[in-house]
């Protein structure tokens, strides 16, 4: 046995050799492969905690803007009443003012109807007076 | 502090090969028979000129490196000890089984070797001080 070792000595070192370089190899390629495995998890995990992140931020632009639009929305109906109270307010004040001119020109009617009345009133007196003396009849329960 | 590191499975199989390499060392040291191991550097001798003294300072050092997780976990270093690890266990095992010296224990060198391209992997996912 001991001959035959002696004998293939070299072929058997040369081969163990190369056993042992490929199997180094093959156990660097098998390191490479979990040192990328690690990287791509990692990656991968920075990726979803940046998506996150980025979701939260989408989240917290989205409650704020809707929240403004609803502040923007309550303002406007408020200006809305308010624009709508005066223009009754205003057309109340219309209205207020046309009747007032309706009784303005009901009351110079009115007086002038007055006026004219005076007029054939004092026209009457006058001739009264001419014809025949006016003379105011005592009252007979006067005694002064 | 404690002065010992906790071990993971990767550092343990580790830890076991290099029980493993001291064993033969103290084997040797002793004075004990351990004929596969001795036809080991017999056919490194008469290949490439790489005795006892150098079988014993290589595997008294693979030995202290493969312990070394015990008190400094760099998991790169420790990379690098599997890698030197895959081949030489495949290349005393393949020596052992070819020449027929101790199949058994050829077999176990190169199960050793072969393993630890699994213990490569998983390492290569742990992170530096892991």
């Amino acid at each position: 046995m001991s001959d035959g070792i002696m004998v293939d000595q070299t072929t058997i070192a040369l081969v163990a050799l190369l056993v042992g370089i490929v199997g180094s190899t093959l156990g660097a390629f098998a390191y490479i492969s979990g040192e990328l495995r690690k990287a791509t998890q990692v990656a991968r995990h920075e990726n979803d905690t940046l998506k996150d992140a980025l979701n939260n931020r989408i989240d917290t632009v989205a409650s704020a803007a809707t929240a403004s639009r609803e502040a923007l929305r309550s303002e406007l109906l408020g200006t809305i009443n308010r624009v709508e109270a005066e223009v009754r307010s205003m057309g109340e004040r219309v209205v207020r003012r046309t009747d007032m001119e309706q009784l303005e020109v009901r009351l110079t009617r009115s007086y002038d109807r007055l006026d004219r009345k005076l007029d054939e009133l004092g026209t009457a007196v006058s001739r009264l007076a001419t014809q025949g003396g006016l003379r105011v009849p005592r009252d007979e329960g006067d005694n002064r | 502090m404690a002065i010992l590191k906790p071990l993971n499975a990767l550092d343990a199989f580790q830890l076991s090969k290099g029980l493993y390499a001291a064993a033969l060392v103290a084997s040797r040291i002793l004075g004990m028979p351990e004929p596969q191991f001795d036809r080991v550097i017999e056919v490194t001798r008469d290949t490439a000129g790489l005795g006892t003294v150098f079988w014993m300072l290589l595997l008294s050092t693979y030995a202290l490196l493969c312990a070394l997780p015990l008190v400094w976990k760099e998991n790169r270093l420790q990379a690098g000890v599997s890698l030197f690890s895959m081949w030489l266990w495949l290349f005393t095992g393949s020596i052992t089984m070819l020449g027929n010296y101790s199949p058994s224990s050829g077999l176990y060198q190169v199960m050793l070797g072969a393993v630890s391209v699994w213990a490569l992997y998983y390492r290569g996912r742990l992170h530096p001080h892991e």
